[in-house]
């Protein structure tokens, strides 16, 4: 990566469709929206509502398939001179392995396993994020058939992160992304209803940077593979926070709505950031948090 | 056809009838590349809270001068901070976007119908159309004579207006439904078709009107959106061929192909 500020699976597409206003080859990387064995039709609308500084979402992973994206989507991908991450969910084990099986084929260099879609349910009922010995599964399933660059998506919707990052790492993961979005619900007072067709969905946006971050800074803590961090990045600042807390890169999602062009200017503020400060590398940055016990 | 992203001069925000405001901003590229029908995604302030996302406007109308201009209703926190925007001030505008309607058919007698603030994107539609030589009929409906909107703009153009509010307070005292549907079972042996936006149940008795009397008819779809260039997938319309996304896909879109359920 030449940089470390990348785009979040669901919030870019297939990359092709902001490239009106944005320079894509100048992402650090980018991760495609996440695609499946089988197309996906998604979920009943509506499937955003809006919230206090924040957006909840419920698309339920509407994709074309394995197929067609190898078709249609990676020749444009294979195009470009940013890394590209495979973003890929599967309902069963058995599924993410065929998936990693097709692309490994395709020579893809890099697979994001979302394992933290809160939108749509596994055979088990559940995401396999929830628990470790779901992720170990996942993840060294995967892990024994694909020799890519494995990154591992973790829901924030756990009870100790530190446990689930953990199990990930055990399994073979070479990098941990977080987080996804965090499970929500909005309700319709006069109808009676809830807003999103799901009944519920998943939060993202600046609500939930503080909530992301403290995760991330629990994650990093106990891995020794990179982190990828994020939840509500909106600016460089948000961007640095992460960084500061251990996070190897960034990745920018909801804001990408607000301002297709949030990237760059993430990108332009930590460089400065680091020119003020004297800091060639982004890596002298990474978990340099200070925490004075007394 | 290319979208934009940029800070554009507000040129003008004025109020107008019905609670509703017209605002202009200088957008040379946007207003040369908009067509009818399609929309502009306006980030109505910078901070994060509330409105978060943009909101998606409908193009009223362009300006050869690279005037571009929305017709809005003040509803809720995102449009009541777009109303105290001043003249002269910036606003960060992404478009054209979307897919308008499909001026190109035969050249058969258009009936325009207008729910509420649905008429901004048919006035820049109704211009066109009168351009390409097509005869016009302007529904236009509304709850009450206040709320009657763009009368200036329809004077200036050589077609048939016809008004009706709830009420009837203004015009017919009817549904701008029933009188579309009074409309069709007089004139039932021209060759004609429909271009309507506004509500959504309004949108719906256009399309029964339309499959009962046989004529196509295209409208105008309103949906909450967030991104508004196809990413996000999160205004889905569903249609007889799946779902598809108003903000790429449509905002307009043959009435015969939604499922409306």
């Amino acid at each position: 990566m030449a940089n470390p500020v990348m785009v979040s699976s669901g919030t870019f597409g297939c990359g092709s469709e902001y490239g009106d206003l944005v320079d894509v080859n100048s992402l650090g990387a980018i991760v495609t929206k996440t695609v499946t064995l089988k197309p996906r039709s998604g979920n009943p609308p509506p499937r955003i509502a809006e919230s206090a500084s924040g957006m909840l979402n419920a698309i339920g992973l509407e994709n074309i398939g394995i197929d067609r994206f190898i078709e249609e989507k990676l020749p444009y991908l294979r195009s470009l001179r940013v890394p590209v991450i495979i973003s890929i969910a599967g309902d069963t084990v058995e599924e993410y392995v065929c998936l990693a099986e097709r692309l490994n084929k395709e020579k893809a260099a890099a697979l994001e396993l979302n394992i933290s879609c809160p939108n749509v349910k596994s055979k088990k009922g559940r995401m396999f994020s929830q628990d470790k010995e779901g992720v170990k599964e996942v993840v060294s399933a995967a892990r024994r058939q694909t020799k890519a660059t494995l990154i591992v998506k973790l829901s924030p919707n756990v009870t100790d992160i530190k446990e689930i990052a953990m199990a990930a790492e055990e399994a073979g993961a070479d990098v941990i992304s977080l987080v996804n979005t965090f499970g929500g619900m909005l309700v319709d007072i006069e109808k009676k209803v809830p807003k999103l067709g799901n009944v519920t969905g998943g939060l993202s946006g600046p609500a939930i940077k503080p909530i992301a971050l403290r995760m991330v800074y629990e994650a990093a803590s106990c891995v020794d593979i990179p982190v990828v961090g994020q939840g509500g990045i909106m600016n460089w600042e948000d961007a640095l926070e992460f960084i500061i807390v251990g996070a190897d890169a960034v990745s920018i999602g909801t804001a990408n709505f607000i301002d297709p062009r949030s990237t760059f200017k993430i990108l332009e503020g930590i460089k400065k950031y680091m020119a003020a400060g004297g800091l060639k590398e982004i890596s002298r940055l990474v978990g340099t948090l200070k925490i004075s016990r007394e | 056809m290319m979208m934009h992203q940029g800070n554009f001069k507000i040129i003008s925000n004025e109020k107008t009838a019905g609670g509703c405001f017209r605002l202009r901003v200088m957008a040379p590229e946007a207003a040369e590349e908009a067509r009818p029908g399609q929309f502009v995604h306006l980030r109505v302030q910078q901070e994060i809270d509330k409105p978060f996302l943009r909101r998606p406007f409908a193009v009223c109308d362009v300006k050869d001068n690279g005037v571009l201009e929305i017709l809005y209703k003040v509803r809720g926190r995102g449009t009541s901070l777009l109303s105290e925007k001043k003249e002269g001030g910036l606003l960060d505008v992404i478009g054209p976007l979307g897919n308008g309607f499909d001026c190109n058919v035969e050249p058969k007698r258009a009936l325009v119908v207008a729910g509420g603030i649905g008429i901004a994107p048919l006035i820049f539609l109704s211009r066109k159309l009168l351009d390409a030589g097509r005869e016009v009929v302007f529904m236009r409906g509304a709850v009450t004579a206040g709320d009657v909107l763009c009368c200036r703009e329809l004077k200036n153009m050589k077609l048939k207006v016809i008004t009706a509010t709830e009420d009837g307070s203004g015009g017919i005292k009817s549904k701008i439904t029933e009188v579309l549907e009074n409309y069709l079972r007089k004139e039932k042996d021209k060759e004609m078709e429909i271009f309507a936006a506004g509500p959504r149940p309004m949108l719906r008795v256009v399309a029964r009107l339309s499959g009962e009397y046989k004529i196509e008819s295209q409208v105008s779809m309103d949906e909450m959106m967030a991104c508004g260039v196809g990413v996000c997938l999160g205004c889905a319309v569903m249609t007889r061929n799946g779902y598809k996304l108003a903000c790429k896909d449509g905002p307009v879109f043959k009435a015969g192909d939604i499922i409306w359920e």
